[in-house]
C-alpha cells in the first residue's frame, strides 16, 4: 500500500536547478522538466499498459475523459506551458519555470476598469515535435486560436476564454493577457472573437479584471501549427476532428504513435530527441481490455505489465493482494480526488432540521462502509477538500459513529418513536427517500448498510435506484438532482488539483433552479451569508496564504451544517508487474503514464 | 417468384423504415445528452451550461425531432451513419463499425461453422438411434451447453487455459506486433469454442427433433422397403426434408454474424461489434447505436427473406407465385 503525506501547491515555489529529494510522501518524485533522465538505457523490451476504455480521440482539445489523458501523456500531444507532478505540484514543461505573481512571472498592468492580469511564459528552447521541428511560441498562440475557434468543438474553453489576447514577443516568449473588466463587460455585451454575447454571459456584471485561481496552470498549450494551420485553412475548423492527425497527433512526448488498431491497442516508439533524454523503454503497448476479469487473467499471465486506475478498483483487492502475495505483482491503493457522498436536500421538512442532519452523520458508520464495501483500501473523509490537497483544514468538524447521539439529537429536535420504531414529529414520520443511480455495485451495498444504520436510530430510508443518466439529467428538463426533487442522494464528485469552482456547488448562487436555467451545483440547497462572503472571496483573490485562510473558514462553516455527509475518498488502483520500475501512481487526477520515459522493466 | 421478390421487398421496406422511427424516437426520449459530464466539474454553472449549448448547436442537437431524424435519413440511406459522439468522437460511424466488423464475421463465421459441422452428425445420430447411448450422451451434452452461462464458463476457460495451463492467449484478437495465423488461430479457440458450445447445443436438439419426426414419414418406410441402403435413406430422404427448420434457424441467425455477442466478446475483450454497441449504449453514442440497429434490423429482415428462398431451392414442392 501506498500512501501519500499532505502536499502543498507551492513545494518548488522557487526552487531552481536540479532537485533532488526533500519531496514528501513514499520514495523521491521525479520532477519532470528540471531533472534529465538519469542513466537512460534501452532495455530492449516492450512494456504493454492495460486500459478499460479506448480513447475516443487524441486530436488536440477535443474530449477531457481520463483515458484520453492517460495516453495524451505519452505522446505529449497538447503540451502545456506547466504541468503538475504526481505530488499536486506545478512544474515547468514548456516554460522554464512557473510564473507566479510571487516571483515576478505574473503581474497586473493598467488601471481603473483597464487593469489587467498579464501572465509571462518563458519557453524552453530545447524542446521539438517528434518531426524534429522545434516548439515555439506561435504553436502556443496558434492553439489558443484554435481552441477559441467558434467551429471547433473543444468540450471545454471556460478559462481560455478569459483571455483577451496572446501575445509572442518572440519565438520563445508566450504573454497570456487576461480581460480587463471593460473587455469582459463588452464581450458579455457583444460576444468576442468569433463567439457570441451569451458565451460571455458569466462577465455581464463583472467587476474587476477578469481572474483565474489558475493563472500560472495548464490553459496553454502547445499544438503543431506547422501542420494544423495549413490542414486547418484547407478542410475548416468542423472538418478537422476528423482528419487522421486527430488520431495519430504530433507531440513532443517520449513516444509516438506509430499503429492505432481500432478496439484492441495503440502501439507507441520511443523518440529518442525526447527534451528530457530517451526513454528508457523503446516500445510502449496500450492495449485495451474492458473486462475486470481478463485484467485480471493478463496481469496473472504477464500478458500486462501495468493496468491503469480506469480499470481496477478497490473490488479487486482480494484478487490483486492474493497476486501480490505470490510475488507476481505490485499492486498500489493511493486515495484519489473521487469522493463519495449523500447530498441532503435542505428543502425537506425533515432534512431541513440541523438535528436531524447531524443525527444522520453520527448515525452512518462510515468507517464499516470502507472495510466491508471498499475491501478497507480507502478512508472515511470529513471534508470536501482532499485531504492532500492545500486547501485541506484539519480543524474541520468530524462526526463519529455514535447511534446514541444521533436519538439524542432526534429527541432535542422533538422526534419520539412512533409503534413501529421509526422517530416522527407533529405525526410526520422520519421517512425519507434515498436516492442514488443504478447499477453501481459499491452503491448498492453502500446504501443498504446506510439504511440499517439510519434504521437503528429511527430513521426510515426508502432506497430509490435511478439510471445515472436519468439522475445526472440537466438542462431544460433535468432530473431530481439539478431538479432538486431528491431528499437523499448520494453520488461521488471528482475534486481537481485546486478547489477553484467551490462557489459553484457550495454557495446560494449555485442553487440550481428553473428562474436561473438550473445552472449551478449546490444540490442541497445550502445558504449561509458568510459562507457566501468567503467563496465569493475565493474566486476573487490570487493571494495565495488567504485563499487557504478562507477555505478553511468555509470548510468549517459547511461541516458544521452538514448539507452533506461525506462518506469515504475512492482508491485510485493500479498495478504493475514487479519487474516494473519507477511507476509512481498519484492521488490527482494525473495520469500514471505521466513519467513513462523513465520506466523499465528489470531483468 | 418475381412477383413475391417485389411484393416482399416492398414489404421490408416499409417495415425497415418504420422501425427506423421508433429506433430513433425511442433513443430520442433517452434522458442526458452526450455532453452531460461537462455540467460536473465546471469551475463556472454559466460557462458549463454555455459550454453544453454550443456543443449541442455543433450537432445540430438543438433541432426539432423531426428535422434531425430526416436529416439522419436521408443521410443513412446513402450510407453515411454521421459522426460518433463519445466512442470515437468525430470518426464516421461507418468506419468504425469497418474496423470492427471483419473481427466479428470471423468469430461468428467460424463459431457458426464450427457449431453446425458437429451439430448435424451429432443431431443426426441422437434421432437414428434414440434412446441409445450415444443419445443420452448427446442429450446430456447439449443440456449441459444449453444450461451453461457464457459469462461462467468463458471465465472458467480463461482461468484453466490461461491462467493455469498458460496454453493460451488470455483475450483480444491478436499480440500487438506478431500477429501471424498461428497468433490469430491461438486467439480464436476460447471465443470460438465458448459461442460453438452454446450454438451446438442449440442445433443438435432443434435437428434431432426434425429429424425424428420426417423418420417417422411413410415415404422413409416405403424407401426402405423398396430396399434402399438406410444410410441412403437418412441422408437424403431423411436429411433433405429435416434440414427446412434449421434453415429458418440459420436465416435468424444471420444477424448475429453482423451483431457478435456481447458478452463472449466482452470476456474475451474480442474486438467486435457486440462490445461496439454496449459501448455506444453506455456511452449515449446515439448515431452508432441507431447504425448498428438499423443494420441489425436490415439483416433480420433479410435473413428471413434468404431463408425463405433457400427453402424453394432445398425443397422443390415449395414455390412463390
Amino acid at each position: 500500500m501506498e500512501t501519500r503525506g499532505r502536499l502543498g501547491r507551492r513545494s518548488l515555489l522557487g526552487r531552481t536547478g536540479a532537485v533532488a529529494g526533500a519531496v514528501s510522501g513514499a520514495g523521491l518524485g521525479f520532477v519532470p522538466g528540471l531533472a534529465p533522465v538519469a542513466g537512460a538505457q534501452a532495455s530492449g523490451k516492450t512494456i504493454t499498459v492495460g486500459m478499460s476504455q479506448e480513447p475516443p480521440t487524441l486530436g488536440y482539445g477535443l474530449g477531457n475523459a481520463y483515458v484520453i489523458s492517460i495516453v495524451k501523456w505519452t505522446i505529449g500531444s497538447e503540451p502545456t506551458l506547466t504541468r503538475r507532478n504526481d505530488l499536486n505540484d506545478w512544474v515547468p514543461w514548456l516554460a522554464e519555470s512557473v510564473p507566479y505573481l510571487e516571483n515576478g512571472g505574473a503581474r497586473y498592468v493598467g488601471d481603473g476598469a483597464d487593469k489587467r492580469l498579464q501572465v509571462t511564459f518563458t519557453m524552453r528552447k530545447d524542446v521539438k515535435w517528434s518531426d524534429g521541428k522545434p516548439v515555439t511560441a506561435a504553436d502556443v498562440k496558434f492553439a489558443w486560436e484554435l481552441h477559441m475557434n467558434p467551429d471547433y468543438p473543444v468540450p471545454d474553453r471556460s478559462t481560455q476564454q478569459k483571455l483577451a489576447t496572446v501575445d509572442t514577443p518572440d519565438d520563445y516568449t508566450v504573454i497570456a493577457n487576461f480581460m480587463s473588466e471593460n473587455e469582459a463587460k463588452e464581450a458579455a455585451a457583444k460576444g468576442r472573437g468569433g463567439l457570441s454575447a451569451k458565451a460571455f454571459a458569466e462577465f455581464a456584471t463583472q467587476s474587476g479584471p477578469v481572474l483565474d485561481p489558475g493563472y500560472y496552470k495548464a490553459y496553454l498549450g502547445a499544438v503543431p501549427k506547422h501542420v494544423l494551420q495549413p490542414l486547418l485553412e484547407k478542410v475548416g475548423a468542423s472538418e478537422l476532428p476528423k482528419q487522421d492527425i486527430m488520431r495519430k497527433p504530433l507531440g513532443i512526448g517520449p513516444y509516438k504513435v506509430t499503429e492505432w488498431a481500432e478496439g484492441q491497442f495503440i502501439a507507441l516508439a520511443a523518440v529518442p530527441t525526447f527534451f528530457l533524454g530517451a526513454p528508457r523503454t523503446p516500445n510502449l503497448i496500450i492495449k485495451i481490455v474492458t473486462d475486470t476479469n481478463a485484467i485480471l487473467a493478463q496481469l496473472a499471465t504477464s500478458e500486462l505489465d501495468v493496468v491503469t486506475e480506469d480499470a481496477l478498483s478497490e473490488f479487486s483487492a482480494p484478487e490483486l493482494d492474493k497476486m501480490a502475495n505470490q510475488k507476481l505483482i505490485r499492486a498500489y491503493y493511493t486515495p484519489g480526488a473521487t469522493w463519495e457522498h449523500i447530498d441532503l436536500n435542505l428543502d425537506n421538512e425533515h432534512l431541513g432540521i440541523l438535528n436531524v442532519r447531524k443525527a444522520i452523520a453520527h448515525a452512518i458508520n462510515r468507517q464499516q462502509l470502507v472495510d466491508k464495501v471498499l475491501n478497507g483500501k480507502t478512508k472515511v473523509i470529513h471534508s470536501w477538500a482532499p485531504e492532500w490537497r492545500w486547501d485541506f483544514s484539519p480543524e474541520i468538524p468530524k462526526y463519529d459513529f455514535n447511534p446514541e447521539k444521533a436519538k439524542a439529537l432526534l429527541k432535542e429536535a422533538g422526534y419520539a418513536p412512533g409503534s413501529d420504531g421509526i422517530m416522527a414529529k407533529g405525526g410526520k414520520k422520519l421517512s425519507i427517500k434515498y436516492g442514488t443511480t443504478a447499477g453501481n455495485q459499491a452503491r448498492l451495498l453502500v446504501t443498504q448498510l446506510v439504511q440499517a444504520d439510519l434504521k437503528a436510530v429511527g430513521i426510515e430510508a426508502n432506497l430509490d435506484y435511478v439510471p445515472s443518466s436519468e439522475w445526472f439529467a440537466a438542462g431544460d428538463n433535468p432530473g431530481p438532482l439539478w431538479g432538486r426533487t431528491f431528499e437523499m442522494g448520494e453520488y461521488a464528485w471528482v475534486g481537481g488539483d485546486d478547489p477553484q469552482g467551490a462557489k459553484n456547488l457550495y454557495s446560494t448562487e449555485g442553487i440550481p433552479r428553473k428562474d436561473n436555467a438550473y445552472v449551478g451545483q449546490n444540490f442541497p440547497g445550502f445558504k449561509d451569508a458568510r459562507n457566501d462572503e468567503l467563496l465569493a472571496e475565493s474566486e476573487n483573490t490570487l493571494d495565495q496564504a488567504r485563499r487557504v485562510e478562507v477555505y478553511a473558514e468555509q470548510q468549517k462553516i459547511w461541516a458544521e451544517a452538514v448539507p452533506v455527509i461525506t462518506l469515504y475518498a475512492r482508491a485510485n488502483v493500479t498495478a504493475t508487474k514487479r519487474s516494473l520500475q519507477n511507476f509512481r501512481p498519484t492521488p490527482t487526477n494525473t495520469p500514471p503514464t505521466w513519467n513513462c520515459y523513465d520506466w523499465y522493466l528489470a531483468d | 417468384m418475381r412477383a413475391f421478390l417485389l411484393r416482399r421487398l416492398l414489404q421490408n421496406a416499409i417495415l425497415l423504415l418504420f422501425i427506423s422511427v421508433i429506433v430513433y424516437g425511442i433513443l430520442y426520449l433517452v434522458p442526458g445528452g452526450p455532453f452531460d459530464q461537462l455540467n460536473f466539474g465546471a469551475t463556472s454553472a454559466t460557462a458549463a451550461a454555455a459550454q453544453v449549448k454550443r456543443l449541442n448547436e455543433l450537432l445540430g442537437l438543438d433541432r426539432p425531432l423531426y428535422e434531425r431524424y430526416w436529416n439522419w435519413l436521408t443521410k443513412a440511406l446513402v450510407g453515411d451513419w454521421g459522426m460518433s459522439w463519445t466512442v470515437a468522437f468525430g470518426q464516421p460511424v461507418g468506419r468504425l463499425i469497418q474496423s470492427r466488423l471483419g473481427n466479428t464475421l470471423l468469430l461468428m463465421g467460424l463459431s457458426a461453422v464450427f457449431s453446425l459441422a458437429i451439430a448435424l452428425p451429432i443431431g443426426i445420430i441422437s434421432a437414428v438411434r434414440p434412446y441409445s447411448i450415444w443419445d443420452y450422451l448427446i442429450t446430456a451434452f447439449s443440456f449441459f451447453g444449453l444450461s451453461m452461462p457464457t459469462f461462467w464458463f468463458g471465465v472458467m476457460m480463461l482461468i484453466i487455459f490461461s491462467v493455469v495451463l498458460g496454453w493460451l492467449p488470455a483475450g483480444g484478437a491478436i499480440t500487438p506486433g506478431k500477429a501471424d495465423l498461428v497468433d490469430r488461430i491461438r486467439h480464436l479457440i476460447m471465443p470460438v469454442a465458448v459461442l460453438s458450445l452454446v450454438q451446438v447445443a442449440g442445433q443438435s436438439r432443434f435437428i434431432r427433433s426434425s429429424m425424428l419426426e420426417v423418420l417417422k414419414q411413410d415415404y422413409i418406410r416405403t424407401a426402405r422397403a423398396k430396399g434402399v441402403p438406410w444410410a441412403r435413406v437418412v441422408m437424403t430422404h431423411g436429411l433433405r426434408n429435416a434440414i427446412l427448420p434449421v434453415i429458418t434457424l440459420l436465416g435468424l441467425e444471420v444477424p448475429q454474424l453482423f451483431g457478435g455477442a456481447i458478452i463472449t466478446e466482452t470476456i474475451f475483450t474480442w474486438p467486435g461489434m457486440g462490445r461496439l454497441f454496449f459501448e455506444g449504449i453506455s456511452k449515449n453514442d446515439w448515431p452508432l447505436v441507431q447504425a448498428i440497429t438499423m443494420v441489425s434490423a436490415f439483416l433480420v429482415v433479410g435473413g428471413n427473406l434468404l431463408a425463405d428462398l433457400a427453402y424453394a431451392v432445398v425443397d422443390p414442392r415449395i414455390r412463390y407465385e
